[in-house]
């Protein structure tokens, strides 16, 4: 040891330049918040988004609502507004398509055939265009929470972003975007920008904000705290450097490594400021009680032995607790979550810096700065005021142990009942406080809109074309309609089939019998024949023959329409509205509803087409195959636009269902997921398979990692402590008494977390590991410090009395200063964090509290034998 | 003598006319478009569209194509494949200064419709080609500037930048054609967005000479941004045919005969 600080200047300087070296680092550091690159890339969850999202594009969307703060959205200058945000979102680079009111084309049936023109054409804001522009929209019920809220108020417009994104460019979409919305902000509209994308671009661009200021702050607690324990300049400079130089290794080391920086690491300088602050707080401890009892004038001699002397006393100690720790924040990287892993890692890397700094580091400074000392004759009146407290302390504990087990058996059933209430969810809109904008705008989508929270049906077949069979739509239009009426949630289903069946309404949206006008021939070119060049060697599957004979005697369908023509007596107009009323699914129906059922009735504008062709008689085909043909043949007329629903544009073999649902969290659309899954086993056509799919199911999956990887971290450490335990005092006892304080702060934050409703997220997660790793210390420094009493007296009470005089101080003072120290979390942005430092914190008190209290009377009570028997070798 | 001088004078104006009378991009694409003097077009065309991940489905199509005085078409084009779409039937007649005139027939429905759209910038029929890719493009409806000359494919070629006169109305920002000097027909066409990135790349292979007419037969669209890719291959072709008036009319539509 003394070789090793023969130069202590030359130690300085290496440590001075690999803390150089690693804040050059700094700079390079990345900040990402993506939730999709939370969980593993061979996640099955993942694997499946991933194909789904090559196949049918993008579905990470920035939702912008647009609100009219007077009137609705029908005025000119409103829509103006939004054709203006939707050209100029075009144009961000990484934006691959802007969906809005003056970016969509509607189809529309006509007299002779079918219109496909935009939306907003020729739009002058009379009082014409305006019924017009609503009857168009009210003509497609897929519009309604999509491209306008139920109350006209407002519109949405959906930007699209490329999936592959960078997150430095999903930043500046998001920023381009914000700052277009100011640039055209008025007393006039309101704007809400919602969607993962905005989520987690915010995330990271608060938790920049978090990092300046909680940082800081944190920094100063402990200064606060090293002021108040030692009243000297270098018992706060000493470990506060340690803990600064330990902060730019670590942090420099994953900018090296290029490992982004996720919201959870916002807490690994709050956890090195905490945790690494104490071993430098040891050895000065130490250091500063040696010096005090060497009164007198300090030789170089004497103060070197008594910098060596520290090391030699307080090492061993300080490095087991350094171990602890380790094993709990190492515990996580156990974790399949992978910003959990990282932490883990690199808090782990953290702690052993910070430890071997401290080891180092301020040995070296004080061998260097003897000079400078003064020894100061302190006053003891703290030290007895210290003294006459802890016996009271102890008088309080000694004479109710009785109450102390009766309270703790009443904490573990409550621990246990809370426990059961914990609700496992990690929902991204509630990182943020409900006053924030992002999370106001969530609320006003899900309660105008149709809500920011989707997933994707996957339906396959087996063959080529097998999506245009009239039986799978038909099934795939149930399964909307099952979804939409069963759950409240599911604020709407657009489908593949919702396109076939607009298609079909508009290519009928007349009667058969009425022709469209011919063009002229032209005098230019020949009257004779022509011959075509394509042979055709296949069979034909139908006859043409066949049909045109079978067509007037196949077409049974009459629609009311063309049966009472023109002008309608009242009895006929009352049949229809009964009829319609009759027909009705429910018996509550809204106008819109039932104006509905009339439109199916009469065939208004082909309302009774408005149906997956499924019937051949209907639609006088020779069969199913023929019907299965016509809805190729719509696909035609979709000129390819349908990529994002089928995997082709004739013959599918794939097809897309989008469900919507209001509510946020990934609980709700997992259930709904499964059951489409189970509905579709139980009622699909053989040959079909279902798949769901989404950033909603992939934020389930990472929920089920999370619990399952906070389970395994919070075995595998109390396993290792318990191991450690057991080897240190060579006795199984000694390991199960050892856990049963931090295994009862464990429980203890289970039951908070279930009885005050702080659901079990990313960062709550690791509330356990992070408190098993500090907490274990209070544990290990008291059952130390009771074996060596322990030795010296059979007398208990006294054994125990001292103890507490002799580390309960210690224990106090440093889960105050610990528990502060991560309260200042309260003040970050991010809920997830204040609950975070809430619960580290009560974790700090109860693990103490359950040291110092429950720990002496067990014991006493069962008095193991490896507490005083001499440790051999 | 005197011819000797012929010759030189003759050389001189040559050579004159390539110095002081140099093409410039407008003639160059002038020329171009008047390479197809056919009044009349017949051909048997294979669709191959091929997705990112290389799926392939293909398509077969009839196509009758006829000018009229006004040098405004009419095309007729039929599905052969897939059999899906067999017998469905399209209609369109140009008209200047207006939207076109379109219908479609589909067997299945038995009803001939007419189809109203704006729908230049569309795909057509799913292709990597919009029916504004597929049509001739006005030659001053673009500024064009020679930009050099470039050999493609062993083949000397002009190098002309074409850019639309009316930035809003196109979908794109910027032509740029590879034009074989010594056919005048483009080789090769890249296509830039409105952000001024490639979007497009047009080539044209296997050129044979066709009734007087340089023709390629076989024309790939690749959307290098989606990574989707048609390649048109035309198997049989017959300029000016004598096409019967009929089958220009929605009669022919309905019932596939004249």
């Amino acid at each position: 040891m003394k070789t090793f600080f023969k130069h202590p200047k030359i130690l300085l300087g290496i440590i001075l330049l690999i803390t150089l070296f690693f804040a050059a680092e700094l700079p390079k550091i990345r900040l990402s918040n993506d939730v999709l690159t939370f969980i593993p890339k061979n996640h099955k969850e993942v694997i499946n988004y991933d194909k789904v999202k090559n196949q049918f594009g993008s579905d990470l969307v920035i939702d912008v609502a647009v609100e009219a703060a007077h009137g609705t959205i029908f005025q000119k200058d409103f829509l103006n507004l939004v054709k203006t945000l939707t050209d100029s979102f075009e144009t961000i680079p990484g934006v691959v398509s802007v969906d809005s009111i003056s970016s969509t084309d509607i189809i529309t049936g006509t007299p002779e055939g079918m219109e496909v023109h935009p939306l907003l054409e020729n739009f002058t804001g009379s009082a014409r265009d305006i019924t017009n522009l609503k009857t168009k929209l009210l003509s497609w019920n897929i519009y309604k929470g999509l491209l306008y809220s139920k109350d006209f108020s407002s519109t949405q417009i959906g930007v699209k972003i490329d999936p592959d994104i960078e997150s430095a460019k999903m930043d500046s979409v998001y920023f381009a975007i914000e700052k277009e919305l100011k640039k055209t902000s008025s007393p006039d509209v309101k704007y809400y920008v919602a969607g993962m994308p905005a989520i987690t671009v915010l995330i990271t661009s608060k938790m920049k904000k978090d990092i300046v200021f909680l940082i800081p702050l944190v920094v100063l607690v402990v200064i606060g705290t090293l002021y108040l324990s030692f009243r000297r300049l270098g018992g706060v400079i000493l470990p506060l450097a340690t803990v600064v130089i330990s902060g730019i290794w670590t942090i420099g080391l994953m900018a090296m490594l290029g490992v982004p920086l996720s919201l959870l690491d916002t807490v690994i300088p709050v956890i090195l400021v905490a945790v690494g602050s104490a071993y430098g707080i040891h050895i000065v401890s130490h250091y500063y009680d040696e010096i005090k009892k060497a009164s007198g004038s300090l030789t170089e001699e004497k103060h070197r032995e008594i910098v060596f002397g520290t090391l030699k006393r307080i090492g061993m100690p300080v490095f087991l607790a350094g171990l602890t720790t380790l094993i709990g924040f190492g515990s996580l990287i156990s974790s399949t979550v992978i910003p959990m892993k990282t932490f883990g890692i690199f808090t782990a890397a953290g702690v052993v810096t910070s430890l071997a700094v401290a080891l180092v580091f301020i040995p070296s400074v004080l061998l260097l700065r003897h000079k400078a000392l003064k020894p100061s004759a302190k006053n003891n009146k703290n030290a007895e005021a210290t003294e006459r407290f802890m016996n009271y302390l102890y008088g309080i504990f000694h004479r109710n142990k009785g109450k102390i087990i009766f309270i703790t058996l009443i904490i573990i059933a409550a621990g246990i009942f809370g426990t059961t209430k914990v609700v496992k969810d990690n929902i991204l809109i509630n990182y943020f406080k409900k006053d924030t904008e992002i999370s106001r705008a969530d609320r006003f989508l899900r309660k105008k809109f149709n809500g920011t929270t989707t997933f994707d049906i996957i339906v396959k077949g087996n063959k080529k074309g097998s999506l245009t069979n009239p039986e799978i739509l038909l099934a795939m239009d149930n399964l909307s309609t099952y979804l939409k009426e069963k759950y409240p949630e599911v604020t709407n289903v657009l489908s593949f089939t919702d396109f076939v069946k607009k298609m079909n309404q508009v290519m009928n949206s007349t009667p058969q019998n009425t022709e469209t006008t011919a063009p002229e021939p032209e005098s230019s070119g020949s009257s004779g024949g022509f011959t075509s060049f394509f042979t055709d060697t296949s069979k034909p599957t139908v006859k043409s023959k066949q049909i045109s004979e079978k067509k007037s005697s196949a077409s049974r369908y009459k629609p009311l329409w063309d049966t009472i023509g023109k002008n309608f007596t009242y009895g006929e107009f009352l049949t229809v509205l009964n009829k319609a009323y009759v027909q009705a699914q429910q018996k509550n129906m809204t106008a819109a509803e039932l104006v509905q059922a009339i439109n199916k009735q009469l065939n208004y504008q082909g309302a009774a087409y408005y149906e997956i062709p499924s019937d051949p008689g209907k639609y006088s085909a020779a069969g199913m195959k023929e019907l299965q043909n016509l809805v190729s043949q719509y696909l035609l007329l979709f000129s390819g636009e349908l990529s994002d629903w089928t995997d082709d544009n004739l013959e599918p073999s794939m097809a897309k269902m989008f469900v919507q649902i209001n509510t946020p969290g990934t609980i709700v659309p997992h259930r709904i997921a499964l059951d489409a899954e189970k509905y579709a086993t139980a009622h699909f056509p053989k040959g079909y398979t279902v798949e769901t799919v989404g950033t909603s199911k992939i934020m389930y999956a990472l929920t089920q990692l999370i619990t399952a990887s906070q389970t395994r971290s919070i075995l595998i450490s109390l396993l290792l402590v318990f191991i450690i335990l057991t080897i240190n005092y060579r006795s199984l006892f000694a390991g199960i008494i050892g856990i049963i304080p931090i295994g009862l702060t464990v429980l203890i934050n289970f039951g908070v977390m279930g009885l005050l409703k702080i659901r079990l997220d990313i960062s709550t997660a690791m509330v356990s590991a992070v408190s098993i790793g500090i907490g274990i210390d209070y544990t290990i420094h008291y059952l130390s410090y009771y074996r060596y009493e322990r030795l010296r007296s059979d007398d208990l009470e006294q054994v125990a009395r001292n103890t507490l005089q002799g580390v309960g101080k210690a224990i106090i003072f440093n889960a105050v200063a610990v528990a502060g120290g991560f309260l200042v979390m309260l003040l970050s942005n991010f809920t997830p964090l204040n609950y975070f430092g809430l619960l580290v914190a009560l974790t700090m008190i109860t693990s103490s509290t359950a040291s110092l209290t429950l720990l002496p009377i067990l014991l006493e009570i069962i008095k193991p034998r490896f507490i005083y028997k001499e440790k051999k070798a | 003598m005197i011819k000797k001088t012929f010759i030189l004078l003759l050389s001189l104006l040559m050579l004159s006319s390539t110095s002081l009378f140099a093409l410039t991009g407008r003639d160059i694409m002038e020329k171009v478009s008047d390479v197809n003097t056919a009044e009349s077009t017949h051909s048997l065309v294979n669709l191959k569209l091929i997705d990112k991940n290389n799926a392939v489905s293909m398509r077969i199509i009839e196509m009758f194509v006829q000018k009229n005085s006004k040098n405004e078409s009419r095309s007729l084009i039929i599905f052969h494949s897939p059999a899906s779409v067999k017998n469905t039937r399209f209609l369109s007649i140009e008209n200047k200064g207006r939207d076109n005139d379109q219908w479609i027939y589909l067997p299945a429905l038995k009803r001939v419709r007419r189809i109203a759209a704006s729908e230049g910038n569309k795909s057509f029929m799913g292709t990597d080609l919009t029916y504004n890719d597929m049509g001739a493009r006005n030659v001053d409806a673009d500024t064009h500037t020679l930009k050099g000359e470039k050999v493609l494919d062993e083949r000397p070629c002009y190098l002309v930048q074409s850019i639309p006169k009316d930035l809003g109305a196109g979908q794109y920002s910027r032509r740029i054609s590879w034009i074989d000097k010594e056919r005048m027909i483009p080789l090769k066409m890249e296509m830039y967005d409105k952000e001024g990135k490639l979007i497009k790349i047009m080539r044209m292979e296997n050129i044979k000479k066709i009734q007087g007419i340089w023709t390629p037969l076989a024309t790939s669209m690749e959307n290098v941004q989606t990574r989707h890719k048609t390649v048109i291959t035309i198997t049989k072709l017959v300029y000016n045919e004598k096409l019967p008036n009929g089958i220009f009319t929605t009669r022919f539509l309905q019932t596939g005969r004249l």
